[in-house]
């Protein structure tokens, strides 16, 4: 049973760790909280559902999604978030203005899809894999795989490479970035894309593994604020291990306590960081912070 | 200040002194209308309305909005009640006219209910169909001594609001125990994890479901709810696996229940599932993992010449089940008020205690102490190739 409870919180883990990663990023770039976020990711889940619905080969609708979900990206970008970066909106107003567009979101898949629930059946069989008497099928597989696999990727991307360093020059001092010739706008449409692809795998495992509702969309962004303030906001990798850490404890949780309560341990373990550990896990001091 | 601010001033002082002048014309004409309101219903209160005026019958009922398709059914089969009623020459000689109230299966009906019971003042009341409705307006009935006959709402607590709620629909308290009575004796089951909802209906489908089982000396082995956002159940159903229960009781809604058949079966965990009428949906039904899962469903009558019958008078449609219940909900109330022999509301509600009625959508309606269906019938359906079959 253990290590069944260990498998089932990589699968919960792997996916609030992917959807919070893609949230952290916006956020760190971005400079706003996207709660947006997990209605969108949800999205791409509906996109595959249509495709499939309309009899599109599998992997064609996965790559379809993927595209649509870029261009609808964008075009929130240019339509809104750019217009009020160009205004310096403050933060309550870029915090209320990712509130306002999840809420429109979520309607929006309301309006077309309707209420109901729509589960996205797969072209092949979803085998299970048996091992000591504990299962993993070939999905969840997938979706531990591809969080492992990011948590890997952004690390030497963001730690190693010329390009991550553009990206943490931009997020420490974004201003200081721009003067030594940084293209702002063209490496938050880079990280736009980058984030509406994780959005993209993200909405579709989902849809996969739980079936899709318009609301489902809240309870993701929850998970992935909660994951991101516990590996910390402003340390890219510790969002993944947040989203991991998550899902350990929600499903460790279950074991000890009444099922009931693991939105509220979720909860308790989001307030018990702000108050004791509000930089996350892995959080550093600020040079201020330092000097003062 | 110059003399574009006063003219602009002199404006505005002059709406001012126009909209105070008209509200007070309009305040003090209403308080007329309402006195002549007031007057005529005195009189009729005073005189006992003339015999040749209809009895008044409230209906509430969703006519728009997402469950307006249960509606509009509903309505067709009272207003053919209402029509064969006074065809046959009326109650106690006067005619039945029906006041038709939309209450969107939300908490509009509690809008409805106070019109029907203080503006209206009906004489009874059939509807509403659904809980969310249901649940916030049947108070004012109860507290205006207004019968009701609730129709399609099945949430236990429901009639327990007051002696002036009845329902012609079987409550889920009735459920829970069938679901116990089943796996108990039909399936021989005796050690049960069970898994709800924990909301009105879940929660209520549970406790009675335990307390059924735990007589009949079945062995519960598991009994935890989730929330109803919830769609994670892995690590409780590797918590249900090692407790090794013969077979699990499921009342949970439509999105998480089929999660939970999912991965139920994902856990490789053989044993029956029997869900709630909530998986009486096609979201359920059709799901790729829902082989071989049961549920338990109230049996309502919805007889093909009853809808014929209602297409030819009403020229309406009447497949849904909510057509047969809203017929027989008015000729209900048209029977206690002849059994009671005065259009008084007490004392139909005293004639609806003790009424006994050969029903369309059940063969026999009379009511408990609760005011709910006695002979609640119910059946298990089972889920083979994508269809509901009614489980032999």
């Amino acid at each position: 049973m253990i290590l069944q409870v260990i498998i089932n919180s990589f699968i919960t883990g792997g996916l609030y760790a992917l959807i919070a990663l893609g949230f952290s990023l916006l956020y760190n770039t971005f400079k706003f909280i996207p709660f947006f976020y997990g209605a969108f990711a949800i999205f791409a889940g509906y996109f595959l559902y249509l495709f499939n619905s309309i009899n599109l080969p599998f992997s064609l609708g996965i790559i379809l999604s993927f595209l649509v979900l870029i261009i609808l990206g964008l075009l929130i970008d240019f339509f809104l978030l750019r217009k009020f970066r160009e205004r310096k909106a403050g933060s309550v107003i870029m915090l209320i203005l990712g509130l306002a567009l999840g809420i429109f979101l979520e309607n929006l898949l309301l309006a077309i899809f309707g209420p109901n629930i729509k589960s996205i059946s797969l072209p092949f069989e979803n085998i299970t894999f048996n091992f000591f008497n504990s299962s993993l099928t070939l999905i969840q597989l997938i979706v531990i795989f591809i969080s492992l696999s990011f948590l890997v990727i952004t690390f030497f991307s963001i730690y190693k490479s010329r390009y991550g360093l553009v990206i943490r020059s931009l997020i420490s001092n974004p201003l200081m970035a721009e003067i030594l010739g940084v293209n702002k706008e063209d490496i938050f449409r880079k990280i736009l894309i980058f984030t509406s692809l994780i959005a993209a795998i993200g909405g579709i495992l989902y849809g996969i593994e739980y079936n899709l509702e318009p609301t489902a969309g809240t309870n993701l962004t929850i998970k992935a604020f909660t994951s991101a303030i516990i590996g910390g906001l402003e340390f890219l990798p510790g969002s993944i291990f947040g989203g991991f850490l998550l899902g350990f404890i929600e499903n460790i949780s279950v074991l000890f306590l009444p099922s009931a309560f693991k939105d509220g341990i979720t909860f308790i373990i989001l307030f018990l960081f702000l108050i004791f550990k509000p930089k996350g896990m892995f959080g550093k001091k600020t040079r201020e912070e330092m000097s003062g | 200040m110059n003399k574009k601010n006063i003219f602009i001033t002199v404006i505005a002082l002059a709406i001012v002194v126009i909209i105070g002048i008209l509200s007070y014309w309009l305040i003090v004409n209403k308080a007329v209308f309402q006195n002549q309101n007031l007057n005529i219903q005195n009189n009729q209160l005073k005189n006992q309305p003339a015999p040749t005026e209809p009895i008044k019958i409230g209906y509430i009922g969703p006519l728009t909005g997402e469950a307006a398709s249960i509606g509009e059914p509903g309505l067709a089969g009272a207003e053919l009640a209402v029509k064969e009623i006074n065809e046959a020459g009326g109650v106690l000689g006067r005619k039945l006219e029906l006041v038709v109230e939309d209450d969107q299966c939300s908490n509009k009906g509690v809008d409805a209910m106070n019109k029907l019971v203080n503006v209206d003042k009906v004489i009874a009341i059939t509807g509403p169909d659904c809980s969310a409705s249901a649940g916030p307006s049947l108070p004012l009935a109860q507290n205006g001594g207004v019968p009701v006959i609730i129709r399609w709402a099945s949430a236990p607590h429901l009639t327990k609001i007051g002696d002036y709620i009845f329902r012609i629909y079987p409550s889920d308290a009735f459920q829970g125990q069938f679901a116990a009575d089943f796996i108990f004796n039909k399936l021989n089951k005796k050690k049960i994890a069970v898994l709800y909802v924990k909301n009105d209906w879940g929660q209520g489908l549970r406790d009675v479901f335990v307390e059924k089982f735990k007589s009949l000396g079945g062995e519960i082995v598991f009994d935890e709810g989730v929330t109803q956002e919830d769609k994670d159940f892995r690590s409780v159903i590797s918590k249900i696996k090692a407790k090794k229960p013969e077979a699990i009781y499921l009342p949970l809604y439509m999105a998480g229940g089929v999660v939970a058949i999912k991965q139920i079966k994902e856990s490789r965990l053989k044993i029956p599932v029997i869900g709630g009428d909530a998986f009486d949906a096609d979201e359920v039904i059709k799901s790729d993992f829902a082989e071989g899962v049961m549920y338990t469903v109230a049996i309502v009558n919805n007889p093909e010449d009853f809808q014929k019958r209602v297409l030819e008078v009403t020229g309406k449609k009447s497949e849904k089940i909510t057509a047969p219940m809203a017929y027989d909900s008015v000729k209900i109330i048209a029977e206690a008020i002849q059994k009671a022999g005065k259009i008084e509301r007490q004392a139909i509600k005293e004639a609806l205690k003790t009424i006994s009625y050969k029903g369309i959508s059940s063969p026999l309606i009379e009511f408990d102490e609760n005011g709910d269906l006695k002979s609640a019938v119910f059946e298990v359906k089972v889920i083979k190739n994508k269809k509901a079959e009614k489980y032999q």
